[in-house]
């Protein structure tokens, strides 16, 4: 059986991890990149009767430069070729409904020379939006198959399933040509590394300090062919990204037609209004904590006592079956009263989960980075690190309600420790001064 | 000439600028790939509760940042 490496790559929130759902099942592993806290999803897909793929989610980033921990992993991961095999596709994801954004990393991802296949999510979203696009001219102008999905009901994923079977070809025309200052470092670059394109030339020889795809000589190589002809990182990065969105506007321009239709903008707008509120915002916010809290004590009581009976029951059924003795016990108060001890939690962290799902799905919860900010920042801390803390608080309310069952302590520790892990990696977006994301909101509601 | 100076930090709720340039050069980079260019209209959506950080609509989608960014946004 053939065996293909596929790589999903997109913006934050464009759609990957319902896609990589969609394609893996329940075939998938979910670890970490080495040595760092961003978890790396993995898992198997059949996409024929003879070919299986492995497909990696990578963390989403805006861009292919990488300006924090998880889009270091996606820069590491794509430059990784110059040691390992490569991906043999990429399927770079994007958010049809905020098409000029997400085809800045498209144009990059495509430089780079891999084998790219485009997976336009979200059609139907910027449809109501007013924007229509001609596909068969989009194709002719990116020169890559494209293949519309709607990662959220699964539409789609037959085609791109096929799509990933066919050898895709490489068109060899670039969006970018890196500027004649930087021509010397690109063929330099190129040569002693063997690289078949100018584009991952090029951002080795920004990145090469950072990146941990070189040797400590290799970087020294590199910084000093980069300052031997005086490359300015930054400017030439500016410069860049102004060509690209140059060559998108012309790109848009031809395949994409806007009709302002402004209804939905204008009631998700009244809903921003009242969430956000000065006063509202906050006692809303309040109330939904108060409606969990209350949820996880008062009406996961019912059930719980359901399982207690149920068990209550069942040792009895045990009692009048086996006679006194170490058997006996061993069913009933090592196995059974075990196994209630887990399972009497299962309505209180059944409620807790389904309410922080519809809290982050609805985007509400980027509504409460947004609101508490400012609050976080005197310790330290950015909007984001609000919902591990949020996470963390209903948790230890669950564990502390009920701490006459020490068995819960693990169940909970489980999750806490995940938790603090989460509010720590957080924590290096503060120092950065690109805290553009973790303010808040960038997304539509969802509902 | 202090028209000039004015930023995003400056905008009040609903008004609208044009960007000419930035301040900070590494800011910069990280707001044009969020598509924040020069020539682009950029709109104050609307602020959080306590001020900052704001909400601007730019590029056919709402961005959030905080004033300390928004100052480095120049607007013509």
């Amino acid at each position: 059986m053939k065996r293909l490496k596929v790589a999903l790559i997109g913006n934050p929130n464009a759609g990957k991890s319902s896609l990589f759902n969609y394609l893996t099942g329940l075939n998938q592993k979910i670890g970490n990149f080495p040595g760092v806290t961003v978890d790396k999803k993995t898992g198997i897909s059949n996409l024929s009767a003879t070919v299986q793929a492995d497909i990696i989610d990578l963390p989403g980033t805006y861009s292919i430069y990488p300006r924090s921990l998880d889009e270091q992993v996606v820069f590491d991961y794509l430059t990784d070729v110059l040691r390992n095999e490569t991906p043999d596709i990429l399927v770079v994801v994007i958010d049809a409904s905020n098409f000029k954004r997400n085809l800045l990393l498209f144009t990059q991802v495509k430089d780079l020379g891999f084998p790219v296949i485009l997976a336009l999510n979200m059609l139907d979203l910027a449809q109501k939006d007013g924007l229509d696009f001609d596909l068969i001219a989009l194709q002719k102008e990116l020169h890559v198959p494209i293949v519309e999905i709607n990662a959220r009901t699964g539409k789609g994923i037959d085609s791109l399933k096929a799509a990933l079977v066919c050898p895709v070809h490489i068109a060899s025309d670039v969006f970018y040509k890196s500027s004649e200052v930087a021509q010397p470092v690109v063929t330099y670059i190129r040569n002693r590394f063997k690289i078949k394109s100018d584009y991952m030339a090029l951002l080795l020889a920004h990145q090469h300090k950072k990146t941990k795809v070189l040797s400590e000589e290799e970087k020294k190589d590199i910084s000093e062919i980069v300052d031997k002809h005086h490359l300015q990182s930054n400017s030439l990065q500016y410069r860049e990204t102004l060509a690209r969105y140059e060559r998108i506007h012309t790109i848009i321009h031809k395949v994409m037609s806007e009709d302002a239709r402004q209804s939905k903008v204008r009631w998700s707008n009244n809903l921003d209004r009242i969430v956000t509120h000065k006063v509202w915002g906050y006692v809303i916010f309040l109330a939904i904590l108060f409606l969990i809290f209350q949820s996880i004590f008062a009406w996961s009581e019912m059930p719980m006592e359901w399982i207690d009976s149920g068990f209550a029951s069942l040792k009895g059924f045990i009692s009048s079956l086996l006679p006194e003795g170490h058997l006996r016990d061993f069913v009933n108060e090592g196995i059974l009263s075990g196994l209630q001890g887990v399972l009497i939690f299962i309505p209180q962290i059944t409620f807790l989960f389904a309410f922080i799902a519809i809290l982050e799905e609805s985007g509400y919860m980027t509504r409460v980075m947004f609101m508490m900010d400012k609050i976080m920042r005197p310790f330290g801390l950015s909007g984001r690190s609000v919902v591990p803390l949020i996470r963390r608080g209903l948790c230890g309310a669950g564990y502390y309600g009920n701490s006459q069952h020490r068995n819960m302590e693990r169940a909970f520790d489980y999750h806490y420790g995940y938790s603090v892990n989460e509010l720590l990696s957080a924590y290096p977006c503060i120092y950065s001064t690109y805290s553009i994301n973790d303010t808040g909101y960038e997304s539509p509601w969802h509902i | 000439m202090a028209e000039a100076n004015r930023t995003v930090a400056n905008l009040r709720v609903g008004e609208k600028g044009t960007i000419c340039g930035f301040t900070d050069e590494e800011t910069s980079l990280k707001l044009l790939e969020m598509g924040c260019l020069p020539g682009c209209e950029i709109e104050l959506d609307r602020k959080a509760p306590l001020g900052d950080p704001i909400c601007i609509k730019v590029c056919g989608y709402t961005l959030s940042m905080r004033l300390e960014e928004a100052s480095t946004i120049l607007l013509s």
